[in-house]
């Protein structure tokens, strides 16, 4: 008897011990309801608090951020990725780090507690976080998320700390759409403005194939092409999809605007009606298809990633690359060092045009992902909102632009004037006059809606890439994803 | 019998030289092919080593070539970036692994025990439902034991990891336990209550030895998975970096975009040698434990 009673009671005890996890789903359900009750409540309230702290904090924060201004003292909880190996050649990653590092030295009263994940780890984090309306106080928070988190209550409402804001004049306004819901504005878009879709070319590889500049049309593209495959190249443009993500992020994203131009995407983020079964979406996919049959890109760009790709180019296999930015860093910071002719000769151009294409044909895909946001709990307390706002008006403002451009050639939210960009090489100076000045900006696809409707996406595309399917169904796939995860949402 | 010779005569094979080949050439196939087996097993770790001599430029020109001028750089950086804090996820990995299994194999041991030897009415119905345990997805309660944990109070402690950790890890080896217990033949402890053993004084002292080899296995088995488990690891514990284990710290080597891969395996090769040091110490247990235990290779 005793030892039955003994051994039902270990038993037990063990199997309450694994139901522990089972039971706790009804746990979160209940509280993740009351909890968005609670929230949504207050975010409404908060509005009024925020407007009022905003106010407050924006003549404090004119100076930059004053320490003297601040009257909060004691500690803010802040997540973000920038980490030490992301800010390794990394311009924004690395301003972002030394605008914080500014910022805490001079609020020594408060304490900043800083959660640093790298970029992965840390949106499955933030997701986590948000899920159980656990947020920090402040954070980075991406474009896809802000309407589904304003529609919780989880973030705070920043139109009027944004419109307060001393440096709001000198604000890129192009860069908030991302972060805004309706007329109201969640975030402070932060990091650096990052291309995503380059054409990198090599100038005298491609004045050999007769073109001064890399060419604008798609079939000047062919003609060079047939060239370069007489002439010791395998193919003209080397190009990596294997991480799927690529072909819509570097390609797509610039060339569906130039067939629908940048209100369909808009009415898109909306729900205003657009479609992706659209006529001219469906074009656009099916130029796609077509130009990677062509024979122009490598064969293998639906197994290698940009990082290899873009070696075929350092390597002089291919005389042109697409890629992003974070591609063009590296290439530009390893030609440098390793090949001084190439380096000299290197070239940036959009994306050619296609011939049935009929939006502007000089735009590329360039934006800020992510922005600072404020967890709407904090409007609670108007003293550390302030220096939570403070903070913001820190990581975004001119002081950060000054820095990457000064050091990196690169732009943020603010709009410097006259940046002196003598210290830099011919090269770092062309990007940056081709990534702010003489190209006109488009969206970024991936930065809005739903991530389960570009996974849909990018898994299609890389099927019609590869010669499999058609673009009417990968267009009505998507659309379905679309219809499931964001429209009817 | 001196006289007699004893004729020695050779025996001839019953094979033909034919055969003699046939069997020749089967067993050097089947040795080439034990042999690429082998070397597929041991090249990643090889590859690893080489491939964390190179620089990141190197690395990603040529993948699989070797360096051409190694470097240690890559040892070196990890080893001296504080932001890494490499050796403080590695006293965390041992101490939340070597806790854990010490909790999973004694409780294993203790309900397996129970639940093979003893019989009470829901016996069976308690076994199915620890089996049930090896049915639900981690993932899926990410989020659910995040709110629990942060509610309680007992998210970022050192002693976080630890619980998910068992109860995950118990239903294996509940279920290893029972089956193997049951083989044991029930007259040892007949022999063992005749002579005044108490129940627990049987349990620890008479089974627990013979079921040595399964709790090898078991121990093998979750020592690896607590090593390498990263979900709850992130999502219970990135908070403070402090409490950071391997596999989390690991991930500090990535970028947005790009990855340096070199880096990452002179990493992974530093935080392995607790779990090498480990299987050397061990190694004879261990492979007592494969050979006898219920789940070999």
């Amino acid at each position: 008897m005793k030892k039955k009673l003994l051994s039902v009671v270990l038993s037990t005890t063990m199997l309450t011990a694994i139901l522990a996890g089972c039971g706790s789903s009804q746990t979160t359900g209940t509280s993740e309801t009351s909890t968005q009750a609670a929230t949504t409540d207050a975010a409404t309230e908060t509005t009024s608090a925020a407007a009022e702290a905003s106010s407050d904090t924006s003549a404090s924060a004119a100076s930059g951020s004053s320490a003297t201004a601040l009257a909060y003292k004691g500690e803010i909880n802040m997540m973000h990725f920038s980490t030490s190996e992301e800010s390794e050649g990394n311009g924004g990653s690395d301003g972002f780090r030394t605008m914080i590092q500014q910022w805490t030295d001079a609020h020594p009263d408060i304490t900043l507690n800083q959660n640093v994940l790298a970029n992965d780890e840390y949106k499955t984090q933030i997701a986590t976080m948000a899920s159980a309306d656990d947020l920090p106080d402040v954070f980075l928070l991406q474009g896809m998320n802000t309407k589904a988190w304003a529609k919780q209550g989880l973030i705070l409402d920043m139109t009027d700390i944004i419109k307060n804001s001393p440096y709001y004049s000198e604000y890129n306004q192009a860069y908030f759409t991302p972060f805004t819901d309706g007329d109201k504005l969640y975030a402070l878009p932060a990091l650096t403005g990052g291309t995503c879709t380059v054409v990198i070319y090599d100038k005298a590889a491609w004045k050999k194939a007769g073109f001064d500049s890399f060419p604008t049309s798609w079939d000047d593209v062919k003609k060079a092409n047939d060239y370069f495959t007489k002439n010791g190249y395998d193919y003209s443009i080397a190009f990596g999809n294997g991480g799927q993500w690529q072909a819509n992020s570097d390609f797509l994203s610039t060339l569906g605007d130039r067939y629908t131009g940048p209100d369909w995407f808009q009415s898109i983020i909306n729900k205003g009606g657009a479609k992706f079964t659209d006529d001219k979406f469906v074009s656009a996919l099916s130029f796609m298809q077509n130009i990677f049959k062509s024979g122009i890109f490598n064969k293998d760009f639906n197994d290698v990633t940009n990082e290899d790709a873009r070696e075929y180019f350092i390597s002089g296999d291919a005389p042109a690359f697409i890629g992003g930015n974070w591609d063009e860093s590296y290439i530009t910071s390893t030609l440098k060092s390793s090949n001084q002719d190439l380096y000299n000769n290197i070239g940036f151009a959009v994306l050619p045009q296609p011939s049935d294409a009929t939006y502007d044909e000089n735009s590329q895909n360039i934006g800020l992902g992510y922005g600072i946001a404020i967890n709407a709990k904090v409007a609670s307390d108007p003293d550390k909102l302030a220096a939570c706002v403070d903070l913001a008006y820190k990581l975004t403002g001119p002081d950060f632009s000054n820095y990457v451009a000064t050091n990196y050639a690169l732009g943020g939210l603010t709009k410097i004037d006259n940046v002196d960009l003598s210290k830099f090489s011919q090269v770092e100076q062309d990007f940056y006059n081709w990534s702010y000045t003489d190209t006109t900006p488009c969206e970024i696809y991936d930065s809005y809606v739903d991530p389960a409707v570009w996974s849909v996406c990018n898994t299609e595309l890389q099927s019609l890439l590869n010669g499999e399917g058609d673009a009417k169904t990968v267009a009505a796939d998507i659309q379905k994803a679309y219809e499931e995860n964001y429209l009817n949402k | 019998m001196s006289a007699q010779t004893i004729k020695m005569t050779k025996v001839k094979s019953a094979k033909t030289p034919l055969q003699k080949f046939g069997t020749g050439v089967a067993a050097v196939l089947i040795n080439a092919v034990l042999m690429i087996f082998s070397i597929s097993c041991i090249f990643p770790l090889v590859w690893m080593f080489y491939s964390s001599l190179k620089l990141k430029r190197q690395f990603n020109a040529d993948i699989i070539g070797f360096p051409k001028s190694p470097t240690f750089e890559n040892y070196i950086r990890v080893l001296t970036n504080k932001d890494y804090h490499l050796t403080s996820s590695m006293v965390n990995s041992v101490r939340v692994t070597v806790i854990s299994l010490f909790f999973i194999v004694l409780f294993g041991f203790v309900i397996g025990y129970i639940l093979a030897r003893v019989p009470f009415k829901l016996n069976r119905f308690l076994y199915v439902l620890f089996l049930m345990g090896l049915l639900i997805p981690v993932h899926s309660l990410l989020v659910p034991i995040y709110v629990v944990f942060n509610a309680a109070g007992m998210s970022n402690q050192w002693y976080t990891l630890i619980i998910p950790y068992v109860a995950f890890g118990l239903p294996i080896a509940v279920f290893l336990v029972e089956g193997f217990i049951k083989a044991i033949p029930v007259e040892l402890e007949e022999a063992a209550a005749i002579d005044g053993s108490s129940f627990t004084h049987t349990m620890f002292n008479i089974i627990l030895p013979v079921s040595r080899p399964i709790l090898t296995t078991v121990a093998i088995i979750q020592s690896f998975s607590c090593w390498n488990e990263f979900s709850f690891a992130l999502v219970l514990c990135s908070r403070n970096v402090k409490l950071q284990t391997v596999p989390l710290a690991m991930t500090n080597f990535k970028g947005q975009f790009a990855s340096d891969y070199p880096k990452i395996m002179a990493g992974m090769l530093v935080t392995m040698v607790p779990i090498v040091l480990l299987y050397f110490i061990f190694s004879k247990k261990i492979i007592e434990g494969m050979v006898a235990g219920a789940v070999k290779g």
